[in-house]
């Protein structure tokens, strides 16, 4: 793992940070001393860089087994008065619904900071939620930052003002922020403070009905109070120019918007949001005055725009708002799609450049199963396994890199919706769907984030199922973070090591056993077992174990090569075909050979090879 | 003390350069994009980047976006792109769309065929379709680098060394500032891969020895 200690930079210093290096490094500065999460993309680097400074400055930071579990740590630090951050993709935050949902209502009392990264795109996600509904919905304010300086500056901010107000506080990352590199300044750092005190207060923190009768009162105090102060936050701006139109831009909708003016030529005031929930009505009055059309620019969907035609309406202000109806709700801004909008509203042509044409067919590139990737091997097993005994699966999918046992040869991924969906949908499947055998295929960190107690209830239940875990010991997907089945901890110690198919025994599974996905005949053949397990009612639970291929080539260990002997290789496929390993090319004579420098040495092709056509180099 | 203090720009208000760095999942796309990041810093040179992660690196393309000066916004505009930078020769083709009329196409002689998929155009393929195209385009001879260094890994520092001999670039980012933020991160090897993709394209561009040329220009 790279060590990301950029973020240690000297106050005042400019650095050229990741959006997600910045919201660490504003967490440092403002002296937090706890930080929790799981992994996920496009969040993922910001607890991997404070984990990479944790033991220089002394606080502590984890990953956690899920969101939730993340949440609460954060959350219960903040109660005693430590600073915290918790952060997750926008999916994430549904996970840590629960306890996110009553913090607004105990409040904290040292600042709370959640960053929810949301994926507009869904370059690396199974949905474009818009996390700022959260706030209206749980009453915790939201700010939105529009470049890694913000990203930076508004984390510092949100847990000052979290603690001046004793509320949580979320700060709304997307892709284009997180994922963004730009010039930060960087700010002094304040000593952190790690240790906390919890005096016996249950009427504050023990949510009765009773007492959270009266917390209610108290957050629509609050949360009409944080209007008032939001309508004075500093990054809030109104851009002042001599026109009619007003733009609102909230967040990253600013820099397109600014950048969409210059390329249009057109002029208007901008208002400038970074506190998107709650809109400050006082912000809006000021910004109207004169104004006759308005253009909300802002990611994903119309959070800011809703709230701002109710202010309107409140305010007997009759003007033109448009937003969502001209820019859309899907899919990324872009300057051309903001640019477009602004021509529009200001009743002007302008279009954007039309690409050169290519007079060719540029084939397309998908990600795909890494060569000597475990999850391969696996998957044609499995296929084999099906087919020796004449049965056909539904695939129950789950969140990870194996999704992509969705695309040819295997189509082995029938659904994908949600972290630990596998085995949660299979449930259904076996007391529904009663001709077919259900497979369950999820990863080992997903395993321990959600596949718990959705396996509980298969047993308990008497859901018959085969439930594989393919278990590549790394969470692969979003850069190799440990998780309880690797024992390492995310400061780099020794935590303890659990092993998935001891949680199966202790669960109860009616049959349980790991395999290596790379002896292939050992593997079809404990698959088998497992269906037949799963087809006369039982539970299997089957850990297919071996380290993902693009950990064991940084870590060395993968060394051999092998190559094709053509005169033994009659061309028939095989490898091609039912394998498809990228390594693996159809050469001019038709027939296959390996590009050595991709081969990671896994030997999978050479035991299926019906021709003994594959051989270890050297 | 609020973290607020600006950037400063002394550049910022002049210059505008919008270039995508372009290739395949793997290739040290991103690793450019921070050599030069990190170079504009110290020069107070305002850059801003964008990246895709998690599902697009499985040997998927990438497209990484750079815009240095005065700009806001982290994607290049479609059909704006000054320069295009391609690691890989079918990417070259893809990224096209990004590129102006009469913009600089830099590709490496590395040829990836995506697996499993009919109708790749084949080296000769590309080179044909580009000649043809309203651009200027070089092809960079990286195998031959490559060779040279005995180290597959340099294709991306050949290629920063190819993009910073674009009269544009190089007269707002001095070439020898990057090339020793290359040393200091990545080595003396990476360094020695700079200067040569830099030293190539430099002499490709003045013996007018490009793919295409595209008539506006005075090259």
């Amino acid at each position: 793992m790279p060590k990301r200690k950029t973020i240690l930079g000297e106050p005042n210093s400019i650095a050229f940070l990741l959006g997600n290096e910045a919201i660490a490094r504003g967490a440092i500065e403002y002296g937090i001393g706890v930080a929790a999460a799981y992994p996920g993309t496009p969040s993922s680097e910001i607890v991997e860089s404070l984990a990479s400074v944790a033991s220089d400055l002394g606080i502590y930071v984890e990953w956690s087994v899920n969101e939730k579990t993340a949440f609460e740590l954060a959350y219960a630090a903040a109660m005693s008065g430590v600073p915290s951050l918790t952060a997750m993709k926008h999916v994430g935050l549904n996970v840590a619904a629960d306890p996110l949902m009553t913090s607004a209502y105990t409040g904290v009392k040292a600042g709370f900071i959640i960053v929810t990264a949301d994926d507009p795109y869904m370059h690396s996600s199974q949905n474009e939620q818009d996390n700022r509904w959260v706030g209206l919905h749980a009453y915790i304010p939201v700010l939105e930052p529009a470049n890694p300086q913000e990203a930076k500056d508004l984390t510092y901010l949100g847990l000052e003002y979290s603690e001046k107000l004793g509320h949580p506080i979320i700060l709304r990352s997307v892709t284009r922020v997180s994922h963004a590199r730009g010039l930060v300044r960087l700010g002094p750092l304040r000593p952190p403070r790690t240790v906390g005190s919890f005096p016996r207060e249950p009427q504050k923190w023990a949510v009765v009905p009773a007492h959270a009768r009266k917390m209610k009162i108290d957050v629509l105090r609050r949360w009409r109070e944080i209007e008032d102060v939001f309508a004075e936050f500093p990054y809030n701006k109104i851009d002042d120019s001599n026109s009619n139109i007003l733009i609102v831009a909230s967040g990253i909708g600013y820099p397109y918007a600014k950048d969409a003016l210059k390329i249009v030529g057109v002029k208007a005031k901008i208002l400038k949001v970074s506190t998107p929930v709650p809109l400050p009505r006082k912000l809006v009055e000021k910004a109207v005055n004169g104004i006759e059309k308005i253009l909300v620019v802002e990611e994903t969907d119309p959070v800011v725009e809703m709230q701002l035609k109710s202010i309107l309406f409140d305010l007997h202000i009759d003007v033109e708002v448009h937003g969502a109806d001209y820019l859309g709700r899907k899919g990324e801004l872009t300057i051309d799609r903001v640019a477009e909008a602004i021509a529009k509203i200001a009743g002007v042509s302008w279009s954007p450049p039309k690409p050169i044409e290519v007079p060719i067919n540029v084939p397309p590139r998908k990600p795909i199963l890494c060569p000597g990737c475990p999850h391969r091997a696996t998957f044609y097993a499995l296929i084999m396994a099906a087919r020796e005994l004449g049965v056909d699966p539904i695939y129950s999918g789950d969140i990870g890199c194996y999704s992509l046992g969705i695309d040819p040869p295997f189509n082995a991924q029938d659904t994908i919706t949600n972290m630990g969906g596998s085995i949660g949908l299979a449930n259904g499947f076996s007391h529904t769907v009663k001709n077919r055998p259900v497979v369950a295929i999820l990863g080992d960190s997903t395993f321990f984030h959600a596949g718990l107690p959705p396996l509980l209830n298969a047993v308990y239940n008497r859901a018959p199922m085969l439930v594989l875990v393919l278990d590549n010991e790394t969470t692969a997907m979003t850069g190799f973070q440990p998780h309880p089945g690797t024992g390492l901890t995310a400061m780099g110690g020794k935590g303890r090591k659990i092993l998935i198919e001891e949680v199966a025994k202790a669960m109860g599974a009616d049959y349980v056993d790991v395999f290596d996905p790379y002896d292939v005949r050992k593997a079809i053949e404990s698959i088998k077992t497992g269906l037949k397990v799963a087809m006369d009612g039982g539970v299997a639970v089957l850990v297919a174990r071996r380290v993902c291929s693009l950990l064991a080539a940084r870590l060395g260990l993968a060394r051999d090569r092998y190559f094709i002997d053509s005169n033994r290789c009659v061309g028939c496929s095989v490898c091609t075909n039912i394998l498809a390993c990228p390594a693996i090319v159809i050469g001019e004579d038709n027939k296959p050979r390996i590009i050595e420098s991709l081969c990671s040495g896994c030997g999978v092709c050479a035991q299926i090879c019906p021709f003994q056509a594959i051989t270890k180099r050297g | 003390m609020r973290p607020d203090m600006p950037i400063p720009s002394n550049n910022k208000e002049r210059v505008k350069i919008e270039a995508v760095f372009t290739g395949v999942g793997g290739q040290g796309i991103i690793t450019m994009g921070t050599i030069l990041g990190v170079a504009c810093s110290k020069i107070g040179l305002n850059i801003i980047t964008a990246e895709t992660h998690g599902m697009s690196q499985r040997m998927g393309m990438v497209d990484f976006f750079v815009r240095i000066g005065d700009v806001e916004a982290p994607l290049v505009p479609q059909a704006s792109a000054d320069i295009v930078v391609s690691l890989e020769m079918i990417e070259a083709l893809r990224s096209v769309r990004h590129l102006k009329r009469c913009g600089w196409l830099l590709v490496a002689d590395i040829y990836i065929p995506p697996p499993y998929v009919e109708n790749v155009p084949s080296r000769k393929d590309i080179v044909t379709v580009l000649e043809r195209l309203p651009i200027n385009s070089i092809l960079i001879n990286v195998e031959e680098i490559v060779e040279k260094l005995n180290d597959s890994r340099v294709v991306n520092m050949a290629m920063l060394g190819a993009f910073m001999a674009i009269e544009d670039v190089s007269k707002i980012i001095p070439v020898t500032l990057v090339e020793d933020v290359v040393e200091e991160r990545l080595g003396p090897i990476n360094r020695e891969a700079f200067g040569m993709g830099y030293k190539q394209a430099v002499k490709k561009i003045k013996d007018g020895d490009l793919i295409s040329r595209c008539a506006k220009t005075n090259v």
